[in-house]
């Protein structure tokens, strides 16, 4: 077509009234002059013209529109179905929707670019799976790498005392991050104000500059551009405001610099020199090369790198470099992820589910308007078309109103985290309900609009998917929800195995201010003293980790995971925990080992464990004692494999302190953290309540459950309204059987099994993929929740919990249709029709 | 006689052809075609608007109004250029069909 006929069709569309109007007139004229000439009849020249409209090529136009004015008048004089419909969908939409638009303002900022060649470096090696690298070991990659275009080093879970000089205003503590520079420019990260770091900044004779994030920006600065320029003191030290940084899923932190002015800010840093420092390491692999041919060129290099410094490169050791974009799929937050996206699209499944056994229910009830139609000459592609225009207005209405209701969510959701976020829609997330809202008319308007206008004997297969598929769904989100609330339960009622209500945990930091070893010991020690003057505290003693820290070193043996500590002497007695068997360790005691129960129990079996070796270590530790089962590193694990070993020198400049008190652990916090500084004004310690934790993770699980829960409800309920609605269709359509059924002396109960005989397949078929299901999104969300590590698969309390509620739930939805069953009155029943 | 019905697709070679020696209306033009052919080839109404719609379309024909001899609004259609030279097209086409069913007819 030429672009003259396209104007010139567009042209005919605009002006399709004269033009209609015209060619009336015109085949008026010929009419008249045919008959002048006493030449037969002209014929309809209402066919005529709608075949010169063809020509047009705007008559689907003219279908559609039809079809829409009449969808919308069956819409309108049906208000009970099209309501329910309308809410039913828009909640399968809505919940997706807002779950989309939640992960969509996670990853708000731009994509870095030509993300392929940006590859994540982690050190891999038989028996090595470390996920920082070192800086020293970052450069010398960095060095002598011909993959790598550039290196990047990130290192952005720094704590620092924020305040503005010269006349103060009130300090604070910030997050403060510390990279390469190279890492704006590889990942795209621009300035949003002022400018960016760039190489200038890492020059020695440089000024020191940082950019503060936007999020902080907002918060703390009121977002005024002025202060950019302006100088600020992190831990003291003035540092200049050269930009802000958009706000992004790699731009969390408060403050950036560039990585080399660590030690500046910092005070006695050693992480640009320290072989054991941890920084996030990422590379820009240079043009052609693959992530593999990266990966050997630095298994070569690591064992160059081992030759130099043995004790700090592990045998055949190797940087794996993974494209930035490409998921583990191995890994539990990759299973956690797909297992909560096909939790929420589970309930546009069972809203589709539902809302297709509504409409198949309809169409029986609409089957003589559609025969009629048929009859008189439609053909089965028209009403199919028509009847998927009603479901696709349907779907598109109750898009739009599930857009809305996500928009109110999100509303609701970010009150609690971030005020000033929009909620606008973007094309995006517009693009998506509109697909969304095909999808779900395809899958509910389809099949039955197929099954409706087919000739064949109408079997109920339709039906049967439908019903199926949406009581599992539902029975899937309630018996997950029944088996999180029993697992929380007894994650209540679970004890961790020591004193965790009245426990605090100092972590001063000194390896960061690049203390030695018996500096740091001589540190811990005035620590402890000065806190035991702390009044109501009670023990004090010093570990390497903290309890509930995130941070745990763990042994792989047969399987299983084993955390360890090493403790000083007092930690037991600190903690709160017990000995079962053999003895404590006492001052000076060197390679011996206390286990816990759970750990003794898996590692010698037949309850010998004192005076063994652990079995990964010939040469190490012997157990001299048997703890009871305390869960110190993961919250609420009631099987904890934990061994603990003594504490030395070496370990004393990561180490922590913990303060055993009498009473709230929160009215301590601020005298511990005051000596803690007093000792060494330059530390900025980190004081927590050990409960935090556990609360937190309650907190978590407790959340994840109202959610579940949440759908779980609105699963149901859009369950209770299919059913009620089958069955209502069902008694309407079988009134006469009914009816005879009651004449021939059925009884109340046997005329309400008779309406759910033909659901009890679907039914079960449900129950049973629900259950399934269930489990299995079990099994995953298990490995990612700690509160869930209780979780029992075949919990009869859950099983009976769920199974419970959905009976009431049917019972309640069959409720109606079943009264009105029994009350038929079998004499005017028979005449019906 | 009786009504032959058009081989197809020669209308608008037909209506084209007809249109060549000036502007007639819809009427016309069917009347033209039967007494040109003798009364053998009928145009029926409802082929010939839509045919005269399509070649609208196609930029072949410009319609225009004028007043019949009744005083009644008629429209009647102009050959364009581009009508002239899709004519031409259209006779090229058809002499070629026509010489190759000829010499089939012949020789066979």
């Amino acid at each position: 077509m030429t672009m003259r006929e396209l104007a010139r069709r567009l042209w005919y569309l605009c002006n399709r009234g004269r033009l209609e109007r015209e060619m009336a007139d015109e085949m008026a004229w010929h009419r008249e002059q045919m008959r002048a000439d006493g030449r037969g009849d002209f014929g309809s020249d209402l066919r005529l013209r709608e075949e010169t409209r063809e020509i047009w090529g705007w008559a689907w136009l003219d279908r559609l529109r039809q079809d829409l004015a009449y969808g919308a008048r069956v819409l309108r004089n049906s208000p009970g179905f099209t309501l329910t419909a309308m809410v039913v969908l828009a909640l399968g939409i809505g919940v997706p929707l807002t779950a989309f638009r939640v992960v969509l303002s996670d990853l708000r900022g731009r994509p870095a670019p030509d993300p392929d060649t940006l590859v994540h470096l982690t050190r891999r090696g038989p028996g090595v799976h470390i996920t920082t690298v070192p800086y020293p070991q970052l450069a010398f990659y960095a060095a002598g790498a011909q993959s790598f275009r550039s290196v990047i080093g990130v290192s952005d879970r720094n704590v620092a005392i924020l305040g503005t000089a010269p006349a103060g205003g009130p300090s604070e503590q910030v997050h403060l991050a510390f990279a390469t520079v190279n890492y704006f420019m590889e990942f795209g990260i621009t300035a949003l104000r002022g400018r960016r770091l760039g190489p200038d900044d890492e020059r020695p004779d440089a000024e020191p500059a940082a950019m503060v994030g936007e999020l902080f920006w907002q918060r703390r600065f009121g977002g005024d551009p002025a202060v950019i320029g302006q100088w600020i003191r992190v831990n003291g030290k003035p540092v200049r405001l050269v930009g802000v940084i958009p706000v992004s899923a790699r731009t969390r932190a408060d403050l950036w610099m560039p990585l080399v002015r660590q030690p500046y800010v910092i005070e006695g840093s050693a992480l640009l020199t320290d072989w054991n420092s941890a920084l996030d390491g990422y590379a820009r692999l240079k043009p052609g090369v693959t992530p593999k041919a990266a990966e050997e060129e630095t298994r070569a290099l690591a064992a160059k790198l081992r030759e130099l410094r043995p004790h700090d490169v592990r045998q055949n050791e190797y940087l794996e470099a993974r494209p930035i974009l490409q998921f583990d799929d191995h890994s539990n937050e990759f299973r956690i992820a797909l297992t909560a996206a096909g939790l929420v699209m589970l309930m546009l499944v069972a809203a589709c589910a539902n809302l297709g056994t509504l409409v198949l229910a309809r169409g029986v009830t609409r089957e003589r308007e559609i025969r009629t139609r048929m009859a008189l000459g439609a053909g089965r592609a028209r009403i199919v078309r028509q009847l998927f225009t009603e479901s696709l207005l349907l779907a598109v209405l109750s898009g739009l109103c599930g857009l809305v209701l996500s928009s109110l969510a999100l509303k609701a959701i970010q009150l609690q985290h971030n005020p000033t976020g929009s909620i606008l829609p973007d094309w995006r997330v517009v693009g998506v309900t509109c697909g969304v809202a095909l999808l779900a008319a395809l899958i509910f308007g389809l099949p039955p609009a197929l099954r409706l206008t087919s000739h064949a004997n109408r079997g109920g297969r339709a039906r049967t998917i439908f019903l199926s598929a949406q009581i599992a769904a539902s029975f899937l989100l309630l018996f997950l929800s029944s088996l999180f609330v029993t697992s929380l339960q007894r994650f209540g009622a679970s004890d961790p195995g020591f004193d965790y209500r009245h426990l605090v945990s100092i972590a001063p930091g000194l390896k960061a201010h690049g203390y030695s070893g018996p500096a740091a010991q001589a540190y811990l020690d005035s620590l402890r003293a000065s806190a035991s003057a702390v009044p109501g505290v009670r023990a004090v003693s010093e570990a390497w980790l903290a309890p509930w820290g995130n941070i745990f070193t763990a042994t792989g043996w047969e399987g299983h995971r084993f955390a360890g500590n090493h403790v000083a002497p007092e930690f037991l007695d600190t903690m709160g925990m017990r000995l079962l068997k053999g003895r404590n360790f006492r001052p000076g005691d060197a390679d011996v080992a206390i286990v816990t129960e759970a750990a003794a129990r898996v590692l010698w079996p037949d309850g010998q464990a004192l005076g063994k070796k652990l079995p990964w270590d010939a040469h190490g530790p012997t157990v001299i004692g048997v703890a009871r089962n305390a869960s110190t590193t993961a919250v609420g694990d009631p099987k904890p494999l934990e061994y603990y070993l003594t504490q030395s020198t070496a370990d004393a400049p990561g180490s922590v302190v913990v303060v055993r008190v009498t009473g709230n652990p929160r009215e301590s916090v601020r005298l511990l953290q005051a000596a803690a500084i007093s000792l060494d004004k330059r530390l900025q310690p980190v004081v927590q309540v050990v409960s935090d934790a556990y609360d937190r993770e309650v907190e978590d699980a407790s959340r994840a459950l109202a959610v579940i829960a949440g759908l779980g409800v609105v699963a149901i309920l859009l369950s209770a309204i299919g059913l009620a609605g089958l069955a209502g269709y069902t008694v309407a359509q079988r009134t006469r059987e009914i009816g005879l059924r009651i004449a021939l002396g059925a009884r109340g109960g046997q005329v309400v099994g008779a309406i759910l005989a033909p659901l009890s397949r679907s039914m079960s078929i449900g129950l049973v993929c629900g259950a399934v299901g269930g489990s299995a999104a079990a099994v995953v969300l298990r490995s990612g929740i700690a509160a869930m590590a209780g979780l029992r698969l075949f919990d009869p309390l859950a099983y009976l919990m769920a199974g419970g509620f959905f009976a009431v739930v049917v019972a309640l939805a069959v409720l109606a249709p079943g009264r009105r069953a029994m009350r038929i009155d079998p004499s005017r029943a028979l005449q019906h029709e | 006689m009786p009504k032959t019905e058009l081989v197809p697709g020669t209308l608008i070679l037909l209506v084209l052809r007809v249109l060549e020696s000036g502007p007639l209306h819809g009427y016309a033009i069917a009347q033209r075609i039967r007494q040109l052919s003798s009364d053998v080839l009928q145009v029926e109404e409802g082929s010939l608007y839509p045919a005269l719609q399509k070649m609208l379309m196609k930029g072949w024909v410009k319609s225009e109004w004028e007043l019949s001899d009744t005083k009644r609004r008629v429209r009647s259609y102009r050959l364009t250029a581009a009508g002239r030279r899709q004519l031409q097209a259209e006779l090229a086409g058809y002499d070629h069909v026509n010489r190759a069913i000829q010499s089939v007819l012949k020789l066979a």
